[in-house]
């Protein structure tokens, strides 16, 4: 019995050995692969860094548009492009490497996997921007359109809108990316269900004397002028 | 190009007689407006004879023609295609009026033509004497209106427009943004020949007269102008007026930076007694500047320089009583908002919707100013103010990364 123990461990232990032997080549290859792709990344990242500052792009990018130094403003232009470009070529070297690894070790279907899911990564980092970009211009509309609407909760609505649009933006990317999709429907749709569902029940059954008094002092602002309207302008 | 059309029913003996002034109006008239300006004509072709003046009427794309039956036989008519869009803000034309204008006023040999405004209630040949005698006998290229109004109508001509065409171009024009005027026909001509991409924007005569060396001329009319802004929202006519002047500011950087001093312009008439001041609460003015204060400093600070932000915050403390900005401080605001609106460190529509609550703080410490007998505030000080602040703008236009107080 002690004898078949023996031979059973030794063939798992050479089982294990030989894989370790059929896969060490690609794990050697991707590892290859990707400190070159660091040093390209690395020289790469050096050399625009220096065109860059040569060109001086963080003081004309400050007079552009606000996009870029609202989302990031502790990060100038330039070190978020040369950070661009550095893990553009770190990702480029992981998956080069994974081929190489494929191809090596005789493993397929790993590569193929992650190359037909870049698009997606894209896709959700396009989204992303976009997002980013609509949330923070459609509050701030809200806030000045709030404002000079003389509403006294204009911050608040300001915010609100912010992040209904970035939970939104959030679960398209989720989406996009096929991650827990039936979840995040079923989130999403609980959330925004509920937000619609407790604005519903404050205005018809829990607030209704806050917001019949509020409609109250609306209808009477609406009929006399508002005193601006009151002023010739020209 | 605009064809010209002639109104079918037009005397054809008229039509190729010249005439000294071509009468329109800014935009197309409204059925119930037409019968009271053709009486209007009427009397002025009545006072001054039929080679004196003739009407030419804008008519929108697919606009019937008007019923001509009590149109007395003395009266030239013309129509022409309204070309481009409104301004939208009563009174207010666009560039688009004036290439249909030039090709009839050639045609015709008119040496003026007298653009005015239908919402003006108060139209005689008086007044239209007074804006069309300094350009046919004063051989002035434009002349414009010094409106008889209280010190509590024309605010965004007494806090903005004024002062800040006055200053940056040199000349003391009280009513840059014209909506009764009479140019000249080489004027007419310049005007014209504006390129397309300008001719759906707000018409700046006074600026394009400076800019060109046309003379100007000024004229006294004993109107009580009030235009009210009647269902539109302040962010909007900011938008749309102050935008247009900004926008023209930023095109002739190369021209206001070289001028210097402010000069006055040619006057004709007298001044008539100011219409009555309208009472005006400063409370809720206040409470919009408050509130703007409150939640705004974030957008006022990437357009603001430290300085006048404190400064504001400063004033966001005092009572209503003891309310008063400094000219100063408002010439200052306006010049950064107009390089902000170069520089775009926010949406130009966001920029100035943000500009409202400020300038009705504006309006709050004009209002409290004049309620206080003890202070002296005139417009002609808020121009020489802007005009003293001009260096400011001028080193903040060429170095917005230097230059930052």
């Amino acid at each position: 019995m002690w004898e078949q123990v023996r031979i059973s461990l030794q063939q798992s232990i050479e089982r294990v050995v030989t894989k370790v032997a059929t896969l060490l080549p690609g794990i050697v290859a991707f590892a290859l692969a990707l400190i070159m792709f660091l040093a390209i990344a690395w020289g790469l990242a050096y050399l625009l860094r220096r065109l860059l500052t040569a060109i001086r792009l963080d003081e004309r990018m400050h007079r552009g548009t606000e996009t870029l130094a609202e989302w990031s403003p502790s990060q100038t232009p330039t070190t978020i492009a040369v950070r661009v470009v550095f893990w553009l070529c770190v990702v480029a070297g992981v998956l080069v490497g994974l081929s190489a690894f494929e191809a090596a070790a005789s493993e397929t279907g790993v590569a193929t996997y992650v190359f037909a899911y870049m698009p997606r990564i894209v896709g959700a980092v396009i989204l992303l921007f976009i997002g980013n970009f609509v949330a923070r211009f459609l509050s701030r509309s809200v806030l000045i359109s709030a404002v000079n609407m003389n509403l006294q909760y204009a911050r608040l609505l300001s915010v609100g809108v912010k992040w209904l649009m970035l939970v939104l933006t959030s679960a398209m990317i989720l989406d996009h990316l096929a991650i827990a999709g039936a979840i995040v429907d079923l989130a999403f749709g609980i959330l925004f269900g509920g937000i619609v569902l407790a604005l519903a029940l404050a205005v018809g059954l829990g607030s209704r004397d806050l917001v019949s008094r509020s409609l109250e002092r609306e209808s009477v602002r609406v009929a006399e002028p508002q005193a601006e309207r009151k002023l010739h302008h020209f | 190009m605009p064809k010209t059309e002639e109104y079918e029913g037009a005397k054809t003996t008229l039509t190729s007689t010249p005439v000294s002034l071509l009468v329109t109006v800014s935009r197309p008239l409204h059925p119930e407006e037409v019968e009271r300006w053709f009486s209007i004509l009427g009397n002025l072709v009545g006072e001054s004879g039929p080679a004196y003046a003739a009407f030419a009427l804008p008519l929108e794309s697919g606009q019937a023609a008007p019923d001509t039956s009590n149109v007395p036989s003395t009266i030239a008519l013309y129509t022409y295609p309204a070309i481009g869009n409104p301004a939208a803000i009563p009174g207010v034309a666009t560039n688009a009026i004036y290439r249909p204008l030039a090709e009839l006023a050639k045609r015709l040999e008119a040496r003026a033509v007298l653009i005015l405004t239908p919402e003006e209630e108060i139209v005689d040949p008086a007044f239209m004497h007074l804006l069309s005698d300094p350009v046919l006998d004063g051989g002035n290229d434009l002349c414009l209106p010094i409106y008889t109004i209280a010190e509590t109508d024309g605010l965004l001509n007494r806090a903005i427009f004024s002062p800040l065409v006055s200053a940056l171009y040199g000349r003391k024009v009280h009513f840059p943004l014209a909506q009764d005027f009479c140019i000249s026909s080489r004027f007419l001509d310049r005007l014209a020949a504006l390129p397309p991409f300008v001719q759906a924007e707000i018409s700046w005569p006074s600026v394009e007269a400076i800019a060109a060396n046309f003379l100007i001329a000024e004229a006294h009319v004993p109107v009580c102008h009030r235009l009210k802004g009647d269902n539109l929202d302040l962010a909007s006519i900011l938008n749309t007026l102050l935008g247009s002047l900004y926008s023209d500011i930023e095109k002739k950087a190369a021209l206001w930076q070289r001028i210097r001093g402010m000069q006055p312009l040619r006057l004709h008439g007298w001044p008539a007694e100011p219409c009555k001041n309208e009472e005006i609460e400063i409370a809720p003015l206040w409470d919009a500047f408050l509130l703007g204060s409150r939640n705004l400093q974030e957008i006022w600070s990437m357009v603001l320089p430290p300085v006048a932000l404190l400064e504001l915050k400063r004033l966001s403390r005092v009572t209503p009583q003891q309310l008063h900005l400094p000219d100063g401080l408002w010439s200052r605001i306006i010049y950064d908002f107009a390089l902000a609106y170069r520089l775009r460190p926010i949406s130009r529509s966001h920029l100035l919707g943000a500009l409202v609550p400020l300038y009705l703080g504006w309006v709050a410490s004009h209002v409290q100013t004049l309620s206080n007998p003890e202070r002296e505030h005139s417009q002609v000080d808020l121009a020489r103010t802007f005009e003293e602040s001009k260096s400011y703008f001028v080193s903040r236009w060429r170095w917005p990364d230097r230059f930052n107080p």
